[in-house]
């Protein structure tokens, strides 16, 4: 379950995972982008999205969970990652505390797009479930209301 | 890059304590109203006043956190310290791959009207870089300080 919402995250930025194979090796230029991005990676997992030609690699990196995308050229598209709520930024904090006021934070996720990072965090309330998605400088947007049976299932 | 460094000089300065009074008690009500309203689950606050700035240092979220206002109640700025692993990936891994030789000896987040950030200070043997990211994937250096 957890690693499907850090796909979702993911996917979120338009990358398909309906179709991610799993390969043994991997595109070379991938493969040395992403050892000298992440130097103390462990338990590296690699993926193809035929669709899109894109790889995705998941593994643990100080003792995290990731999960990244990168092109056949080697360029790092993507990446997502559970952080705890402590980690967000001020403003995303105050936001939340401002406008989901009696919810409690579920998970929240970094995603890493474009040079551009945002924050999926999925909130309960006792009524409902939701993910919203955040910017650092604390604009959300409600990116998908679940059903409450989702959480309960758990 | 002028700007950035004034800019940082401002932060630096309003972040040491050293700059601010002791306790006071705050009798503003722009200034309480408009705290209250920004950081609405704060605990424990207390409060300093330096050249008709306020602060306030409270707990949040179970962490500490200050946050700065003017005379008319308008928020400054709010800022507080982390820890690397606090950081989003981009930036602890550019850190790691092209500062290896560094230490980190300063690093806070950042909330103001210029946006939202992090300032970091490292050190090695032979020099000090302080450096700052808005974009939460990359660094941008303010400056290099020689030993």
């Amino acid at each position: 379950m957890k690693k499907l919402l850090l796909m979702l995250a993911l996917s979120a930025s338009s990358f398909a995972f309906a179709n991610a194979t799993t390969i043994e090796p991997v595109n070379q230029k991938a493969l040395q982008s992403f050892k000298a991005d992440f130097t103390s990676a462990n338990d590296v997992k690699w993926a193809t999205i035929e669709k899109e030609e894109l790889y995705q690699v998941s593994f643990k990196y100080n003792n995290e969970e990731i999960i990244a995308i990168y092109n056949p050229e080697g360029e790092l598209l993507s990446t997502a990652r559970y952080i705890v709520r402590e980690a967000l930024p001020i403003m995303v904090t105050t936001e939340l505390n401002k406008q989901y006021n009696n919810y409690i934070v579920r998970t929240v996720i970094e995603r890493t797009t474009n040079g551009e990072t945002s924050y999926f965090v999925t909130l309960e309330s006792e009524k409902s479930s939701l993910i919203v998605n955040a910017k650092p400088s604390g604009s959300i947007s409600v990116y998908k209301k679940l059903a409450k049976t989702v959480f309960e299932k758990q | 890059m002028k700007k950035r460094i004034v800019s940082a000089a401002i932060m630096l300065m309003i972040i040491t304590s050293a700059a601010f009074a002791g306790d006071v008690e705050i009798a503003n009500p722009k200034v309480i109203t408009s705290f209250q309203k920004e950081f609405v689950k704060a605990k424990d606050v207390q409060w300093e006043k330096t050249n008709g700035l306020y602060r306030a240092t409270f707990r949040m979220n179970d962490f500490i956190m200050y946050a700065v206002f003017n005379e008319d109640g308008s928020l400054s700025g709010a800022y507080r310290n982390l820890v690397s692993s606090q950081l989003p990936i981009g930036l602890q891994t550019e850190i790691k791959n092209q500062f290896a030789d560094y230490w980190i000896t300063d690093l806070y987040e950042f909330s103001n009207n210029e946006g939202a950030g992090y300032y970091v200070s490292i050190e090695s043997s032979g020099q000090m870089i302080m450096m700052k990211s808005t974009n939460a994937t990359e660094w941008q250096i303010v400056k290099k300080i020689k030993k």
